[in-house]
């Protein structure tokens, strides 16, 4: 019997989403200033809207539900979820205004690809972007790579069971300190810390590669963002091949695996233990997976010829490989390229590494290696039990941080939640099939989608149909959430619609 | 005779003109080089747009990103050519409308694999000009009534508050 929600719980949900909403405005500062230093004048005022409508909201909300009790599971999880569509409506307001996206719906697209850190995206005529909206871009993959709920942990919850309630919401299960509110503030400080070490080094690179000091400032900054979230942002329209330079792409590669890794595992390193890196069972998938997949994609393009030297075939195949495998998205070729010249096995290795993503508690999308390793793991068990003796009993363990023993609970979890994730990426296929694209580009695009990549073999464009639009929305939302808060949303409106 | 050597003439004629036109490079989008690139492949080529970011000067050249308003495609070039170049595309600038002359390479062996053309002539074919920004009076009286707004709820909040 489905119990329909209370008042109560409706009040308190909305409590903590005006909170969360006045956490996001807050952050429209940053492109304002940005607007007001370049003196962009129209830009300045679309931030001062935005930023007025999320405070107007916000403050509405706090006050009409003010509330002191505490999130349960479900009010904790549901808020989660629902945060992240408002956070795409109310971050898509500067894009709309700027009159760069054709529709709501394509700002709103661009807004969620930003937040649930694609990088796909439908903006028109990039290259004449203001520098302030160009930044919001580039700060939206920053805030949602470390989690929109994260900013209002940081700052607002002071309550430790309801934050964690939405800390797993935004499918970070693992804590990196006891307290979930230091977890959050840990992020944010190693975050901010890579983002002025990190800015610095592309800005140099940058400006010793011709840009100016200003604009090697500014691109260093945008693609810091979208490269340590694993976003797949840039502030030009050609991506990474805007700058021709092979340092710039040794630093994003370099930022995109430290993007790819787990917190928990930076933390490990901060703390000094270095020798984890070795042991970690999710950086040796990583290692494995990387060596196998790429070999597959290089022997394909280096059979059909498309690049003559190996060093230049390393180059382009191992840029295009490691952008998918970490989920980032940046290119250095172009979208059509990929259907074109990078046919049958290399096409379908970057389809398989988009799929699998990076490391769990990183801002890599897909179904994650540590998944991928309890899969295996479970599978080598059944057939040692097989095997062995029926009396023997087998303990399974791995090293993730710690020695963690394999339990059952953990296998089904975690094949239920790739169960899922190859449902979502065969969705995005069935309904671009539905409109004339061919299976492979289909489920290119849906995978991109649906794993938070990026790279598209080109459907991905303002001009491409209002249904696979919403579809990919719907595929980057809950592929960023990892299911269990959307699942909890839906359940929670059908429960207010059927329930008693 | 007379019909032999006209024929002869005739036939001359076609070759040349056919071997003329051949040479003669063709004008192409940037939509034609990515998708179609082993058509143009090592041939000369004429590409139109506008020059848009920074270039970028290296030890030996310069990079500059021209857009047809389809892709941008990058064009490398001596130095001496960017100075025609004044206007450079960004949100403030309408960047130079320009014409190039050049090799167009699928996958540079100069430079990684980029697609690039290798220009050997520029022209200024529409110069570029600086944006005039204006304010656009809905937005700025849709701010000041959200700025009421937002202070008659800040007040609200506070008056609670106390």
């Amino acid at each position: 019997m489905l119990l329909r929600p209370q008042i109560k719980d409706i009040k308190i949900v909305i409590y903590y989403l005006g909170k969360i909403i006045i956490g996001l405005g807050l952050t429209f500062i940053i492109p304002l200033a940005i607007a007001l230093i370049n003196n962009e004048i129209n830009p300045a005022i679309d931030f001062g809207i935005s930023f007025l409508i999320n405070l107007v909201i916000g403050l509405t909300l706090t006050i009409l539900c003010k509330t002191r009790e505490d999130l349960n599971w479900m009010q904790g999880m549901s808020l989660v979820g629902f945060s992240w569509l408002v956070a795409m409506f109310l971050g898509a307001i500067p894009l709309y205004l700027s009159g760069h996206w054709e529709s709501y719906l394509d700002a709103c697209f661009d807004a969620m690809s930003g937040f649930a850190t694609t990088g796909l995206i439908l903006v028109q005529d990039l290259d004449h972007l203001s520098k302030s909206c160009n930044l919001w871009r580039h700060l939206m993959m920053f805030i949602g790579g470390q989690g929109i709920v994260i900013v209002a942990l940081s700052f607002f919850v002071r309550s430790l069971s309801g934050a964690f309630r939405m800390y797993v919401g935004e499918a970070r299960e693992e804590r990196v300190l006891p307290n979930v509110i230091h977890t959050a503030q840990f992020i944010w400080l190693v975050s901010v810390i890579y983002l002025i070490l990190g800015s610095f080094i592309l800005a140099c690179i940058a400006q010793a590669e011709g840009l100016s000091r200003g604009g090697a400032l500014f691109h260093g900054l945008c693609i810091f963002m979208a490269a340590f979230d694993t976003g797949g942002f840039a502030p030009q329209s050609q991506n990474i091949l805007y700058y021709h330079s092979l340092p710039f792409e040794i630093a994003t590669i370099s930022l995109m695996l430290l993007g790819a890794i787990n917190f928990k595992l930076h933390y490990s390193l901060w703390t000094g233990n270095k020798k984890e890196i070795l042991k970690n069972i999710e950086i040796i998938t990583f290692l494995i997976s990387i060596m196998f997949i790429f070999f597959l994609v290089a022997v394909s393009l280096n059979r059909t010829g498309v690049y003559p030297r190996a060093t230049i075939l390393f180059r382009k195949g191992f840029y295009q490989f490691i952008s998918a495998h970490t989920g980032t998205g940046y290119m250095t070729i172009y979208a059509k390229q990929f259907m074109r010249q990078w046919a049958g096995l290399a096409f379908m290795g970057l389809i398989l590494a988009m799929s699998l993503g990076g490391s769990t508690c990183s801002t890599t999308g897909g179904i994650k290696l540590l998944r991928v390793d309890i899969f295996f793991k479970a599978l080598a068990g059944e057939i040692k039990r097989v095997i062995l003796p029926e009396s023997t009993v087998l303990i399974q363990k791995f090293h993730h941080i710690q020695e963690v023993v394999l339990e059952d609970r953990q296998v089904r979890i975690s094949l239920l939640i790739s169960l899922l994730y190859l449902g979502l990426y065969v969705l995005g296929t069935i309904v671009g099939c539905f409109y004339g694209y061919s299976l492979p580009e289909a489920l290119f695009e849906s995978v991109s989608a649906g794993a938070n990549v990026g790279l598209s073999c080109g459907i991905t464009s303002p001009s491409m149909p209002v249904l696979l639009k919403i579809t990919y929305i719907f595929q980057m939302w809950v592929g960023r959430l990892e299911f269990v808060s959307i699942f909890t949303l839906f359940g929670v409106l059908i429960a207010t619609l059927k329930g008693r | 005779m007379r019909f032999r050597l006209g024929f002869i003439y005739s036939v001359l004629l076609i070759v040349v003109m056919a071997g003329y036109s051949y040479a003669q490079p063709q004008s192409v989008t940037s939509t034609n080089l990515i998708e179609d690139p082993q058509r143009y492949d090592g041939k000369e080529v004429i590409y139109e747009g506008e020059v848009i970011g920074e270039t970028m000067q290296r030890k030996e050249g310069v990079w500059v990103n021209i857009s047809d308003g389809e892709h941008s495609i990058g064009v490398w070039m001596p130095v001496g050519l960017t100075e025609k170049i004044r206007h450079q595309g960004s949100y403030k600038v309408r960047g130079d409308i320009v014409r190039i002359r050049g090799i167009f390479n699928h996958v540079c062996l100069q430079h990684g694999g980029d697609l690039d053309i290798h220009a050997s002539s520029l022209s200024v074919i529409q110069p570029g000009w600086l944006r005039q920004e204006r304010m656009i009076p809905a937005k700025r009286n849709f701010l000041i009534i959200l700025t009421v707004i937002a202070c008659l709820i800040l007040i609200l909040r506070i008056s609670i508050i106390r």
